[in-house]
């Protein structure tokens, strides 16, 4: 039973006796599971939305992706009933029994559709450079049955495949350019297992369970109702946690852990997430140039002490670009916290303090001294930022914090315009491509990722080689050569691996989060 | 009178279009984009600027300004660039939302600031007046967001714990109305259920700007009843009820109004934290959402309706000022 509507009601009660007296009864509340996030949504459409909760909305509710992936990040049938896949392409065969919600059945033609519409330029649509930039073309054989083409031959290439089709009878006389401002967006027809009913701007979304989805794709969900609700502040989302108004609280944070774990009715997830933290350097300054000296600064750095202080051991070391729990993470040997190896390094370096002020000089007498950026937003990132100054201190690198407004930040990152940053990234699906962040192509494109300018031989050969490696053992082989040269040119100080974290209510039953989502399993959540 | 507010109206044009001109060189002037917003893992600098293109922000800046300035003065707001819809359906949406929070905070800095402004004059000196001084005092110098935390951790958190304590009296923290069993409602218990959620934001934003009410109250009360026709009034016999209320409370009032006039941009400004807080869907929150996301075509609807609503409360107080004072004339 809810207890804040109760609470209401009563309330509503004792001023409504008079006119009407109370109708509510609490049929609704108990069919009703209130999720909670701290940011609203943004678009139900796949081809233009870009925010991960809405994302995770689309592709475990509203919509039927291709493939699914099962918890060990193994892609996993779904719409596309099963697969021929061979070097030069694959051919699904879709289930014929799915539905649009407005009753017309998915086709390999709107698979097609949403192909073409993402791959056009005037889209924008980030599915093109997300999934789609090894995928060459689409053909229709017949109504369920759709191939598309590589552009050559790769390891994991059903990893392209994880987005769902948008129906074409709806959206093919959008113009591309405005489908990011379609209706439709707002107010989605769906093909899964849940179905958009109403989104109150600013306040909720609601979405109800289809009654008929195909067994063939897990059958009907248990819960009738999922209303999600946007509260920006954590100690408010915290409170409407505790009173039981919300039943899963999916924006918590690693300092609000210990309340809800001594809080009766509540219990507590995490898992690990899509989410590190990292220094990023900028190896074009002459500062960062040589990798001895980055893997010093990294070697001088207590991961494990920022891990337990700042995030409550909701996290593990980084060592690298490629998540923990991803079936090509190599397990590779951390860089030691040592700062005497590290002081040693700067000295072999030629940073030495020659003036004896207890900051390094080189050569020509530049003192060891930069900017480190960060925004403040984020009070870890802040944090983080202070401590590694403490830790960069004790050897002899002196460096001045700044903290900025987000999108300054962005703005300065993106132009190249810093000495050293605290950021995280995020992996927006499970596909491995490190490309676009440390391939030295990258490295003085405008706008692109490699905004620490890398340009390194080895991580480049490693990684062309994991890319198209066409078999997953050699991937896996390339991928963990790719890791240690990624280690030894550390143009990020890789620091940690955030856990997820969410509070669910002892009224659900059979909710299970990992890396694939807070939302992965939102069919099978059952309200006691 | 009528032509001295015609008069203020059209002084008032120049003034709005030159607040707007100021925004949208501020928010231009301040690094990032709106496609910032949509930049994450594997999207191609391409992809970004194909974005920018669609939105017609690769177009040169005064060309912006104009197209803006143009389709602004027609009426036509544009299109939110981070909420994907018409900015005059998000205005829709927030206007009625942030008139309710910031009209009730009004009437609670008035009505509880005037009537214990009152009270200390009249009991000056008395144990009640440095209570209620003492009071004042404390709940002026509390930020309104922390007063907002504060009553969200007592009034929701904890007292929700108490086994004796009254349900109706524990509050919820967010939202306009209960999320789930709110349509089930007849219509007074709808009522009800919007007053309950109303009640905590409207004490965090309007409750410390009613103690300052109070203090200037006081002192304006306490040198009203000190001069000679109101010792006139007492000495005519009449009932010390009526020589406050009616007789010096009229002159009292006076500097008041001025509050009134100056409380309008601090509480639409302190509606931005407020709303944050309490997750209510009202323009300060809005406001504050499209800044951080260079929604250029929110921001501006948005300032624009501020600096509106400033102009039209400055006003109003105005007009007030003539009502109360017969020595003041507009003509």
């Amino acid at each position: 039973m809810d207890v804040a509507p109760v609470a209401i009601r009563r309330a509503a009660c004792c001023l409504a006796v008079a006119a009407l007296g109370c109708a509510g009864d609490d049929a609704a509340s108990e069919r009703t599971v209130v999720v909670a996030f701290n940011a609203e949504m943004q678009a139900f459409n796949p081809l233009v939305n870009t925010d991960l909760n809405t994302s995770e909305v689309i592709n475990y509710m509203l919509f039927t992706p291709l493939i699914q992936y099962d918890s060990a990040f193994e892609p996993r049938p779904y719409l596309a009933s099963h697969w021929d896949l061979d070097s030069t392409g694959v051919t699904f065969h879709l289930h014929r029994n799915v539905r649009w919600h407005d009753g017309a059945p998915v086709t390999a033609h709107d698979v097609a559709f949403t192909f073409e519409r993402a791959k056009n330029p005037e889209t924008a649509s980030v599915l093109a450079s997300v999934f789609l930039d090894r995928v060459s073309a689409a053909t229709v054989i017949d109504s369920f049955t759709v191939r598309f083409e590589f552009t050559g031959p790769h390891a994991r290439p059903l990893d392209g495949f994880w987005w769902p089709p948008v129906p074409r009878h709806i959206l093919e006389d959008v113009p591309p350019p405005e489908l990011v401002r379609a209706d439709f967006n707002r107010r989605p027809v769906g093909s899964g297992p849940f179905l958009f009913v109403d989104w109150e701007p600013g306040v909720s979304v609601t979405l109800e369970r289809v009654p008929d989805f195909p067994e063939s794709l897990g059958g009907p969900a248990n819960l009738d109702r999922v209303l999600f609700r946007f509260v920006a502040e954590p100690t408010t989302l915290l409170s409407e946690t505790l009173t039981g108004a919300i039943d899963v609280n999916g924006s918590v944070f690693p300092h609000q852990a210990a309340e809800l774990e001594r809080a009766s009715g509540v219990r507590l997830l995490h898992w690990p997430s899509r989410e590190y933290y990292y220094i990023g350097w900028n190896v074009r300054d002459p500062t960062f140039a040589d990798p001895r000296v980055r893997r010093a600064l990294t070697m001088a750095l207590d991961r494990r002490e920022l891990i337990d202080a700042l995030l409550f051991e909701y996290a593990v070391p980084a060592t690298g670009a490629i998540a923990p729990w991803h079936p090509m993470h190599a397990d590779i040997s951390p860089l030691p916290h040592d700062p005497a190896a590290a002081a040693a390094a700067l000295d072999a370096a030629g940073w030495r303090d020659r003036d004896g002020d207890g900051v390094r000089e080189n050569e020509v007498g530049t003192p060891f001294r930069f900017t480190l950026m960060t925004n403040h937003e984020n009070p870890v990132r802040t944090d983080i930022a202070q401590v590694a100054q403490a830790a960069l201190a004790r050897v002899g690198v002196q460096a001045d914090v700044r903290t900025m407004e987000w999108q300054t930040l962005l703005a300065r990152h993106r132009a190249r315009d810093f000495d050293a940053v605290v950021q995280s990234w995020v992996l927006d699906n499970f596909r491995v491509d490190p490309f676009s962040l440390f391939h030295s192509s990258q490295a003085e494109r405008a706008g692109s990722y490699n905004r620490s300018g890398l340009q390194d031989p080895r991580v480049d050969r490693a990684m062309e080689a994991a890319l198209a490696a066409e078999d997953e053992e050699t991937a896996r082989r390339a991928w963990r050569e790719f890791s240690l040269a990624l280690q030894q040119a550390q143009p990020f100080t890789f620091l940690m691996w955030l856990d997820e974290l969410a509070a669910v209510s002892d009224r659900l039953d059979g909710v299970e989060m990992d890396a694939r989502g807070t939302l992965v399993g939102v069919a099978r959540w059952r309200k006691r | 009178m009528t032509a001295y507010i015609g008069r203020r109206l059209l002084h008032a044009i120049p003034l709005t279009l030159g607040i707007l001109t100021l925004v949208f060189v501020l928010v231009q002037l301040a690094p990032g984009d709106p496609a910032a917003l949509y930049i994450q893992p594997n999207v191609a600098p391409e992809v970004i600027e194909q974005m920018r293109e669609n939105w017609g922000l690769d177009q040169p800046i005064h060309i912006q300004y104009f197209q803006w300035m143009k389709s602004f003065v027609t009426g036509d707001f544009g299109y939110s660039l981070a909420q994907h819809r018409p900015v005059t359906a998000i205005l829709a949406d927030r206007i009625p939302n942030t008139l309710i929070l910031s009209g009730t905070a009004l009437l609670i800095i008035f009505a509880l600031g005037i009537a214990l402004g009152i009270i200390q004059a009249v009991r000056q000196h008395s144990a009640l007046d440095n209570v209620l001084t003492f009071g004042s005092l404390f709940i002026y110098s509390m930020p309104s967001f922390w007063l907002a935390l504060m009553l969200i951790l007592i009034f929701s958190s904890k007292l929700h714990t108490v086994g004796w304590w009254p349900d109706w009296l524990t509050f919820p923290p967010s939202g306009i109305t209960s999320s789930v069993g709110y349509e089930s409602l007849g219509f007074w218990g709808k009522l009800a259920d919007r007053l309950h959620h109303l009640v905590l934001p409207s004490i965090a934003l309007g409750v410390s700007s009613a103690a300052a009410v109070a203090r200037y109250m006081r002192s304006s009360m306490l040198e009203v009843i000190r001069q000679d026709y109101i010792r006139t009034a007492r000495a005519k016999g009449l009932p010390e009820r009526a020589v406050i209320l009616k007789h010096a409370l009229k002159n009292a009032l006076l500097p008041i109004i001025t509050l009134f006039g100056l409380y309008l941009p601090f509480l639409l400004s302190g509606a931005v934290l407020v709303e944050t807080v309490f997750a209510w869907p009202g323009m300060g929150k809005t406001i504050v959402d499209a800044i951080y996301a260079r929604d250029y075509p929110v921001v501006m609807a948005t300032s624009f309706l501020f600096a509106v609503m400033v102009v039209v409360g400055n006003l109003i107080a105005d007009v007030l000022y003539a009502v109360i004072d017969p020595r003041i004339r507009y003509d």
